[in-house]
């Protein structure tokens, strides 16, 4: 056996091991030194007995009848049966939450598929005549700020796009570097 | 329990979806546990009123349990919390029987600290020791010394520190031993041939 004094374990020590721990949690080199110090410390082997009997006298012993399962009360059976009720009622509700989720994917989906439709794409409109090239004329948007090629070219250095991409449809057909807006 | 029967937070997942069986298993495992830990605690009388009041938490609560700590930390906290409660009414009820008892005798000054037990063996007068016991103290010398909690897990079914679970262990046991030194005639021997 390794000389104890290797092993160096103080009452203080000894105290929280016991309080603490049970033998078969600690680990070999633990054990060893409480074990050491017991056979040597009066007190301290004295309070370990004493543990030891308070822990025997609390412990739960098996009564004549263990090996038959308890009887459940009439009323925690009952309290179990009603929440399976209750979750059988839940789970027959409507959907809710995922009718919603499945009419706003729907929703988002037909915006997606009508937004070319709805939003100005960079090709230009072959379908009117374009506006004859010439003077400009009065015209309904006159008061608006129309795009010059310097500020779409300042726009594009800062979106990375072309410019064409950039340019509206004009209200009234115009050449691509005047009329529109 | 063996390996291949389910664990308690598998049963308490089935609880939650009123499965009976389940229940009856959980409830297997842990009645007798209680029934004396809460007759340890506040009598053997109001133990099963008392443990019926926690199975009817756990089933309610269910679906509610996190999973930390496991279920056995969370089932005693439950008892725990049933416990302080408890004692809150006992409390009410022990100081209009006392002020009863003063008016019927005047001048009686007996109080429940002062009264010694004497009691035949070791476990009788451990019993009776504990009952005297500040009922934090007791709970954490229960939870130790009759359940096997570990410190940590001590601490979190009281809610309070690892040090506070160490220091009311120190002091319980001190007091439990001064107590009960006449019972222990092995220490009596060591000490005269110490």
């Amino acid at each position: 056996m390794a000389s104890r004094a290797l092993f160096p374990c103080t009452c203080a020590e000894a105290a929280q091991a016991l309080i603490g721990l049970d033998l078969n949690e600690m680990d070999p080199l633990e054990r060893a030194r409480l074990e050491a110090h017991l056979a040597e410390c009066l007190a301290c082997r004295g309070q370990s007995r004493f543990l030891e009997r308070i822990r025997a006298n609390l412990e739960i012993k098996p009564t004549q009848n263990s090996a038959a399962p308890p009887r459940v009360p009439s009323s925690l059976a009952d309290a179990v049966q009603a929440r399976r009720f209750l979750v059988r009622t839940r789970s027959a509700e409507p959907r809710r939450p995922a009718l919603r989720l499945v009419l706003g994917a729907a929703a988002v989906a037909a915006f997606v598929l009508a937004a070319p439709r709805l939003l100005p794409d960079g090709a230009p409109d072959t379908s009117e005549p374009a506006a004859p090239t010439g003077p400009a004329r009065a015209r309904p948007d006159s008061h608006l700020v129309q795009a010059t090629p310097k500020m779409l070219d300042s726009l594009t250095s800062v979106a990375g796009r072309g410019r064409d991409s950039l340019a509206a449809p004009s209200l009234s057909r115009g050449s691509e570097t005047g009329d529109s807006i | 329990m063996s390996e291949h029967e389910p664990s308690d937070e598998v049963l308490l997942a089935r609880v939650g979806q009123g499965d009976n069986p389940a229940f009856d298993q959980l409830y297997a495992r842990y009645h007798g546990r209680l029934l004396h830990y809460f007759a340890r605690m506040l009598g053997a009388d109001r133990a099963p009123d008392l443990l019926q009041e926690v199975f009817l938490k756990v089933i309610s609560s269910s679906t509610a349990f996190d999973g930390r700590g496991g279920f056995r930390t969370w089932l005693f906290t439950v008892a725990h919390n049933i416990c302080c409660n408890e004692y809150r009414h006992v409390e009410v009820r022990r100081r209009g029987i006392e002020a009863q008892r003063r008016a019927l005798v005047p001048g009686a000054t007996v109080s429940a600290a002062d009264e010694r037990v004497e009691l035949a063996d070791f476990g009788s007068a451990l019993q009776a020791e504990l009952a005297r016991l500040d009922p934090d103290r007791r709970s954490t010398f229960l939870l130790r010394f009759q359940e096997g909690f570990g410190l940590e897990e001590i601490g979190r079914v009281m809610g309070c520190p690892v040090g506070t679970v160490k220091s009311r262990l120190f002091y319980t046991t001190r007091l439990l031993a001064e107590r009960l030194q006449a019972f222990d005639p092995r220490a009596d021997e060591e000490v005269r041939h110490g």
